[in-house]
C-alpha cells in the first residue's frame, strides 16, 4: 500500500493567556468535528506535531487531499479555553524541515 | 508570489497599541494592502494609525461604509464621497437599497448583514450585481447564530458562482482577535461552494483590482469617461 500524501501547516494561535499543546490541540479538534463531524475528522487524520507555548505556534500534519477543509477549521476558531481567540495558518507545506520552525517536539 | 488584501479593517482610530498589534500580526500574514474604514469627518488630517500601518509595510486603502436608509440617501451619499475615498462599499440592510446599490458603478462593494434575515443576496439581486460581494469572517464567525449564519453564506456563495458575480473575502476586524490570514478566508468560501480559483482571486486579485481601479479614478483628472492621460507630448503647455 502507497503511503498517503500528507501536509503540514504552521498556525499561529493568537490568545491574551498563554495556552497548553494539549488544549490547542483539543481546540483544533473540536473545531474540525464542528465543522466536518466525526467522518470528516477521521478523514483528515489531524495530528499535532509540534508546539511552541511562548510564540503560540503549532505544526499540525492533515491528509493532503484536506489542507483547504482544515484552514476553514482553523478560520472557525473563536474561543480557546472559553476565552476570545485567534488561530490562523501562516504557512502549509509538504514538508516539516521547509516550514523552518523551531519548537519543543511534542509528543503525544 | 501572490498578494493578498483585507478591505474591511475597522480598528478604533486613536486606539494606537490595539492598531499596532494588528499591524504586526497582518506582516505576519503577509497582507500587503488593508482597506481602512475611515469616517469622512477624520479624513483631514490623516489618522495616525494610517502612518503606522505604512510603516509596518502595509499598503492602506481608506474606506468608507454607506448606511443608507433609503435610496436618496445612498445616491446623496455616493456623490459627496465617491471621489475622496478608494473604496465604497453599502451595508445592504434595506431591499430598496439593495437593489439601486448593485447595479451603480459607483459602489465597488456590496455586503448584507447578518441580522437581516429578510433581505439576502438571491435571485434578481444576484443576476444584475456590478458590484463586488462581500463576505466578512468575523461577522460570519461570531456572535449568536453560527449554523444560521454558515447556511446563509452558502446560500448566497451559490447563488454569486451561479451568476459570476464578483466576491471579495474580508475579515471586518476590530481586533487582533478578529483577523484571519486571508489564505484562510479563501479556504471558507471554497468549502462553503466556491470555486477553488474564485476563491483565491476573492483575497487577492478582486480587492487589488478595486484599489488600483480608483486609486487612477481619483489620483489624475480624466478628459473623458473611460479615458485617462498615460503621458502628454513635449510640446504641450
Amino acid at each position: 500500500m502507497n503511503r498517503r500524501s500528507q501536509r503540514y501547516l504552521l498556525i499561529r494561535f493568537f490568545t491574551k493567556d498563554p495556552i497548553s499543546a494539549e488544549t490547542v490541540k483539543q481546540t483544533l479538534f473540536r473545531s474540525v468535528e464542528d465543522m466536518l463531524g466525526r467522518l470528516g475528522s477521521a478523514e483528515m487524520n489531524a495530528r499535532l506535531i509540534a508546539f511552541e507555548q511562548t510564540t503560540g505556534r503549532a505544526v499540525f500534519r492533515c491528509e493532503a487531499g484536506c489542507v483547504e477543509k482544515m484552514r476553514a477549521a482553523v478560520a472557525l476558531i473563536t474561543h480557546v479555553n472559553g476565552k476570545p481567540a485567534a488561530a490562523m495558518v501562516t504557512r502549509s507545506s509538504g514538508t516539516i524541515k521547509s516550514l523552518n520552525l523551531r519548537t519543543q517536539r511534542h509528543r503525544k | 508570489m501572490r498578494a493578498y488584501a483585507d478591505l474591511h479593517l475597522c480598528p478604533p482610530l486613536d486606539d494606537l497599541a490595539n492598531a499596532r498589534s494588528m499591524a504586526n500580526l497582518l506582516t505576519e500574514l503577509e497582507t500587503r494592502t488593508v482597506g481602512l474604514v475611515v469616517p469622512p469627518e477624520r479624513m483631514q488630517p490623516c489618522p495616525a494609525i494610517v502612518n503606522l500601518f505604512k510603516s509596518s509595510g502595509i499598503d492602506v486603502a481608506a474606506r468608507l461604509d454607506l448606511k443608507p436608509r433609503s435610496r436618496e440617501e445612498l445616491l446623496r451619499g455616493l456623490r459627496r464621497f465617491r471621489n475622496r475615498y478608494e473604496v465604497i462599499a453599502v451595508e445592504c440592510a434595506v431591499p430598496i437599497v439593495s437593489r439601486v446599490a448593485v447595479r451603480d458603478r459607483r459602489v465597488d462593494i456590496v455586503y448584507f448583514p447578518k441580522h437581516q434575515s429578510r433581505n439576502i443576496f438571491w435571485g434578481n439581486l444576484a443576476k444584475s450585481c456590478r458590484a463586488a460581494l462581500e463576505f466578512n469572517m468575523s461577522e460570519m464567525i461570531l456572535g449568536p447564530g453560527l449554523e444560521t449564519a454558515l447556511h446563509r453564506v452558502k446560500r448566497e456563495i451559490e447563488a454569486a458562482a451561479e451568476t459570476s458575480a464578483t466576491v471579495v473575502g474580508s475579515t471586518k476586524a476590530s481586533n487582533p482577535l478578529e483577523l484571519r490570514s486571508a489564505r484562510d478566508i479563501a479556504a471558507v468560501l471554497h468549502v462553503f461552494g466556491l470555486p477553488f480559483d474564485a476563491a483565491l482571486r476573492a483575497v487577492s486579485n478582486i480587492p487589488l483590482a478595486i484599489v488600483t481601479k480608483n486609486r487612477l479614478r481619483i489620483g489624475k483628472p480624466r478628459p473623458e469617461e473611460g479615458v485617462r492621460i498615460l503621458r502628454r507630448s513635449e510640446d504641450h503647455e
